[in-house]
């Protein structure tokens, strides 16, 4: 896997993890941490690590659609649920660099199982 | 969605080796079908989960969570210690037993907090006793939480 491409999915990760600890503590009980600086610091530590213009244009997307990558499954972008164009969607370097959907712009994560 | 559609034995370890938490999340992962890669990320992405708060939810009950881009369906990976694994609870008390559930962001049905609701209700029935502790077969484990989730049901 790209090392890119691991990253964007790492701070995607951890951006649904920032969003939804509200709910978790409301609906389901979990007792959360009064702060969340620990995560906000490791969320900096991942971006860092990020390209210029990746980072940019994650932050771009995540503004525009609140989730910047997306997962493909049987060549359907499923942050648009557009299918791909014939030659991406069998593409061999699946996951090996980082390509964005050519309708939504969002970063996409060949799932494996 | 029943919880015993998601129990399966190569998703079971009855016999944790680790006595730490990293070391079980670990543990409780590498049985996840994904490739070494993808494991690594969640196993991160689990971690910083932790840092937001404990999922030991007291009673020797831990239930390890998150939303990762990584997978596809709904995945519930059960993890076993009869010595316990000092896992930062809520009571300060040893987990013994671990719920581990990893959906994916996009899953249209919201059975990932259904199914977390689900787990925790059915966590503090088995507490009751000790009989969990000591079933040695993952067939007869399954058939025990498919028993105890029929008669929260009924």
């Amino acid at each position: 896997m790209d090392a890119q491409l691991e990253l964007l999915i790492m701070l995607h990760d951890v951006d649904h993890l920032l969003r939804e600890s509200h709910q978790e503590e409301k609906e389901l009980g979990f007792k959360m941490e009064e702060s969340s600086e620990g995560l906000e610091k490791a969320r900096k530590r991942i971006a860092k690590k990020l390209r210029r213009s990746v980072l940019e244009r994650y932050e771009l997307l995540l503004n525009r659609y609140g989730r910047s990558v997306a997962p493909v499954s049987k060549g359907i972008c499923y942050g648009c649920y557009m299918a791909l164009p014939t030659a991406m969607a069998s593409g061999k370097a699946k996951n090996e660099k980082v390509i964005s959907c050519p309708n939504c712009g969002r970063f996409l994560y060949w799932i494996g199982k | 969605m029943k919880l015993k559609e998601l129990l399966k034995p190569e998703l079971i370890e009855l016999e944790l080796k680790n006595n730490n938490k990293k070391g079980v999340l670990q543990e409780l992962v590498g049985l996840f079908p994904l490739d070494e890669k993808a494991k690594g990320i969640l196993l991160e992405t689990l971690k910083k989960r932790e840092e937001l708060g404990s999922t030991g939810v007291g009673k020797g009950i831990a239930i390890p969570h998150c939303r990762s881009l990584l997978v596809k369906d709904l995945h519930l990976v059960i993890g076993r210690s009869k010595k316990g694994v000092d896992f930062g609870a809520l009571d300060g008390k040893q987990v013994h037993l671990f719920f581990l559930i990893v959906a994916s962001p996009l899953e249209p049905t919201n059975q990932y907090l259904i199914v977390l609701g689900k787990v925790a209700q059915i966590a503090r029935e088995i507490t009751k006793d000790q009989r969990i502790l000591e079933i040695d077969e993952k067939s007869e484990f399954i058939r025990f939480l498919g028993e105890v989730e029929e008669s929260l049901q009924g």
